[in-house]
């Protein structure tokens, strides 16, 4: 039998199972083959095939003007210019191999964040620009980092995209809220500002409010994905702007009860929403397009809706086109306040508790809210719940939200869609009845919760218990600390500062941890693994980062970049801190090592420097001047002896349990009880603790080369006649003594 | 049991479960109701239908294979499983003649099967192995050649 005698349509079911590469050559066949590969519909079958359903998301084709596809155009997905399905079959077979780290199917381990980058509060990734922004409140600090690897972005000119909030005028940051080019800043001083990058990732000038509200900034959110052109419609009809100036509306909470809706191209107040005297609002978010604000009191329960189109016809305040401070009891601020169109407490359906989580849905007028107890719903802006998330029995307290949209499933229907969203159609079509939903656009909806779990949902299904689309249980080992999703993948960053990606198309997870047993470098796993104690000694370094971080300038962050470490500096006295991560570094001959950390206690400094599984640790004393200081606080010194002598245990032990390893007798009872009987008493660690830690040390090979205390004294940190006591110029002695 | 007879008027006894993998023969079931005569394949031969009916045989206790809501597509199955892929050890001829009568009686999963068969036979050939694979005439004007290389020079690239 001939090729030729099989029917076209079953050609094209054939053609339908190839890679792009093969499909393309099969266009070179023949004049029938050709036709078929010549159809986009063919492509699209294809890409179908491959990954199970539809994408969500179409992908915008690389290196496209963002201001063509409508503001941040990777969030606008299938509404822009229409990207044929052979771009985004071909573009996501390539990222989705990117992020795997090559296309022998070999998994990636984890991504870990440069440490540098803090914990991670927000993170918006962009597969169109090749990069991720962390943002870290505790650092006060956005971070332009990889996507792939988590380093920290360098470009040509060697500048470090660490990009700071507050440059010269540091407040103490309290919320954020960041999208790929911009990013919203709450301080603790009441002001709020906007980072800028320009398309080219540019720094930009950052603007900030004019108006500094009366206490602590506890939320911020930029209109900035509400977007496009129904939010344009809905900004010009509420006179908060026109055009692309609507896009830089942000809206910045207080603890006052306030919310300031401000233009971030201007820094003029637009609007002073006002809830309730004395309840201290801590989340907002935007819904409907950008026509409703939504606030909520955490420990009340409450929530506030505000509709921004409901007050067109009232004029701006004009009072507060100035700069000036404001008093909840004055004047001006009583005559321009906008009491909210809707108040009502967290109804008891989605659980009882304090609210821990708002996401307004972009499109409809909905949000999700989730409460301490677990549980999370979907409620119309009118307050009505219009669905409630089954989590499953094993789930934590949420702790991370995003929305993405869905816009490949059907085609938009321009005139369902004015109806949906007419502004004629009375002042409040969302409060009367049902609230305006968008019938072209599907939402998706990722939650995380403290536990580490990331579920999918779609965000359009209604009812008492939504079941979840997809489910990745216990994806980090601490909670989730900020969700991200594109056209091409998801993104979840934990508080472990470990960075996971996912294809929601597909379910699968495209970089994650095979080995378990083989921790990732990162300091803080290298401190668990010495002793458990000291990640208490840790929690009390992490408090002082964000006093230490915010008095930085960035010259000395560059000044660290240049010097070739990634490194993170935990404590106070940056020129301590830079000769300590010099000594260091010389120790460990001059290698990079992607983990340090560094603390200054009482008469003593220490770094440890992690790099595979190479660790050093380093000790200094402080100048005399400071020692003298400190030694009148005894309790201190103690303590910081104290300290030191817990790291000098764990690298005894750990050098004493990697021989054992080396013997592998570790997985016999035998060496259990051993372990047991020559540091359970003295470490305090439990046989498990033990074991797991002994089972790490074995799992590299290279434990041997861990070679600890590699001396500070060719660092000139130390001797004699920098006075030390002789108790601790042998505690010094110690550590710096080589096997 | 159901009686389909082929082609080459030779008839096969099957069970109804069997018989009804076939979309074709479950709506033609339905739509005359069972008569006890054979039901006609006209366009399978006696051989080919032996193989459809082996295949019917192994799989007729599979859950039935799931299309997604919006594509007439069905959903990417892993890969091939062991016994389908010895029952695929075909001569061409055979292969094409079970393709298309799979397409022919509507079987979803044989059809599924024969296409990622074919498709792997395409992969990672070029355009002149795949003619010769399949004995296909290269029926491209020298200015539509010319043309289809300059569109295609980004595949070259990757």
């Amino acid at each position: 039998m001939d090729a030729a005698a099989v029917p076209e349509d079953v050609w094209i079911q054939v053609l339908a199972r190839l890679d792009p590469q093969s499909l393309a050559a099969a266009g070179r066949v023949c004049r029938q083959w050709r036709a078929i590969v010549s159809s986009d519909h063919s492509w699209q079958r294809a890409l179908v095939l491959r990954y199970g359903r539809r994408p969500f998301q179409r992908l915008q084709p690389r290196r496209m003007p963002a201001a063509q596809a409508g503001g941040p155009g990777w969030l606008a997905g299938g509404r822009a210019a229409p990207a044929s399905w052979r771009s985004d079959y071909v573009g996501r077979l390539g990222l989705h191999r990117q992020w795997a780290g090559g296309s022998g199917g070999r998994q990636r381990r984890r991504i870990e964040f440069s440490p540098r980058v803090g914990a991670v509060d927000g993170l918006v990734v962009s597969e169109q620009h090749g990069w991720a922004l962390a943002a870290s409140l505790a650092c006060a600090a956005a971070v332009r980092c990889r996507p792939q690897s988590g380093k920290v972005f360098a470009r040509d000119d060697d500048v470090a995209d660490v990009i700071f909030a507050l440059g010269d005028g540091p407040g103490e940051a309290s919320a954020l809220g960041p999208r790929i080019d911009r990013i919203a800043w709450g301080l603790g001083d009441g002001r709020s500002a906007v980072t800028h990058l320009t398309r080219g990732g540019e720094l930009r000038a950052r603007a900030v409010a004019e108006l500094r509200l009366p206490a602590p900034v506890t939320a911020v959110a930029g209109a900035f994905d509400a977007l496009a052109q129904d939010h344009h419609e809905w900004a010009a009809a509420a006179g908060l702007g026109s055009g692309a100036a609507a896009d830089e509306l942000v809206a910045s909470a207080c603890a006052a009860g306030s919310v300031l809706v401000w233009s971030a191209a201007t820094g003029r107040t637009r609007r002073l929403l006002h809830g309730r005297g004395g309840v201290e609002l801590t989340h907002v978010t935007w819904t409907g397009a950008g026509r409703f604000v939504a606030a909520a009191a955490e420990a009340e329960g409450v929530l506030f809706v505000w509709d921004l189109a409901a007050a067109a016809d009232r004029p701006v305040g004009s009072a507060f086109d100035r700069a000036h401070w404001l008093r909840p009891d004055d004047a001006e601020f009583a005559g321009g306040r906008q009491p909210p169109a809707a108040v009502f407490p967290v109804p008891a359906g989605a659980a009882a508790g304090r609210l821990v989580l708002l996401a307004g849905d972009p499109l409809g007028a909905s949000f999700v809210v989730a409460t301490e107890a677990g549980g999370a719903a979907r409620l119309s802006v009118a307050g009505e719940a219009m669905a409630a998330f089954d989590l499953g029995p094993a789930a934590a307290t949420l702790t991370a939200a995003a929305w993405m949209l869905d816009a490949t499933r059907r085609p938009q229907s321009d005139q369902a869609r004015d109806q949906a969203l007419d502004p004629d159609r009375g002042l409040d079509p969302g409060l009367d009845g049902a609230p305006p939903r968008r019938p072209d656009a599907t939402r998706l909806l990722l939650v995380g919760d403290a536990a580490g779990s990331v579920w999918l949902f779609d965000g359009d299904d209604g009812g008492r218990s939504v079941a979840a689309l997809r489910q990745w249980p216990r994806l980090h080992r601490r909670a989730v600390a900020a969700l991200t999703a594109n056209a091409a993948v998801a993104v979840s960053a934990g508080r472990d500062g470990q960075l996971l990606v996912l294809d929601p198309v597909s379910g699968r997870t495209l970089c994650a941890d095979r080995s378990a047993r083989r921790p990732a470098s990162s300091a803080e796993t290298w401190f668990w693994s010495v002793h458990p104690r000291l990640r208490g000694a840790q929690a009390a370094a992490e408090a002082a980062l964000a006093g230490g971080l915010a008095a930085r300038s960035a010259a000395l962050w560059d000044a660290q970049t240049a010097d070739g470490s990634d490194a993170l500096d935990r404590g106070a006295g940056g020129d301590d801190m830079a000769a300590l991560f010099g000594a260091a570094r010389r120790a460990g001959g001059g290698r990079r090592f992607p983990s340090m950390v560094a603390e200054v206690r009482a008469g003593y400094a220490w770094v440890v420097a992690a790099g595979g599984m190479r660790v050093h640790a380093c000790f200094a004393g402080m100048p005399a001047r400071a020692r003298r200081a400190q030694r009148a606080d005894r309790p201190a010194a103690r303590a910081a002896q104290q300290l030191g002598r817990l790291v000098q245990e764990g690298v005894a032990e750990a050098r004493a349990e990697s021989q054992l390893a080396r013997e592998r007798r570790l997985r016999d009872h035998a060496a259990r009880e051993h372990i047991d009987r020559e540091y359970g008493g003295q470490l305090g660690l439990s046989p498990d603790e033990q074991m797991a830690y002994a089972l790490w040390l074995s799992a590299g090979g290279a434990a041997d080369e861990l070679s600890a205390a590699d001396g500070l004294s060719a660092a000139g940190g130390l001797s004699a006649a920098d006075g030390l006591s002789e108790a601790e110029q042998l505690e010094y002695a110690l550590m710096l003594s080589k096997q | 049991m159901i009686k389909l007879q082929s082609s080459d008027g030779i008839d096969f006894e099957v069970a109804e479960a069997i018989a009804k993998q076939s979309v074709l023969i479950t709506n033609l079931l339905e739509d005359l109701g069972e008569t006890g005569e054979a039901i006609p394949l006209p366009n399978v031969s006696s051989k080919v239908l032996e193989k459809v009916i082996e295949y019917c045989t192994q799989h007729q206790h599979d859950p039935p294979l799931v299309v997604d809501e919006y594509d007439d597509v069905p959903r990417r199955s892993d890969d091939m499983d062991p016994w389908d892929e010895a029952f695929m050890k075909l001569d061409q001829d055979m292969l094409f003649e079970i393709l298309l009568a799979a397409n022919y009686m509507d079987i979803k999963p044989l059809l599924d099967l024969g296409c990622k068969t074919v498709a792997n036979m395409i992969r990672g050939k070029t355009p002149e192995e795949i003619r010769k694979q399949f004995n296909i005439v290269n029926d491209f004007t020298p200015e539509e050649e010319e043309q289809i290389r300059k569109e295609n020079e980004w595949a070259e690239a990757n």
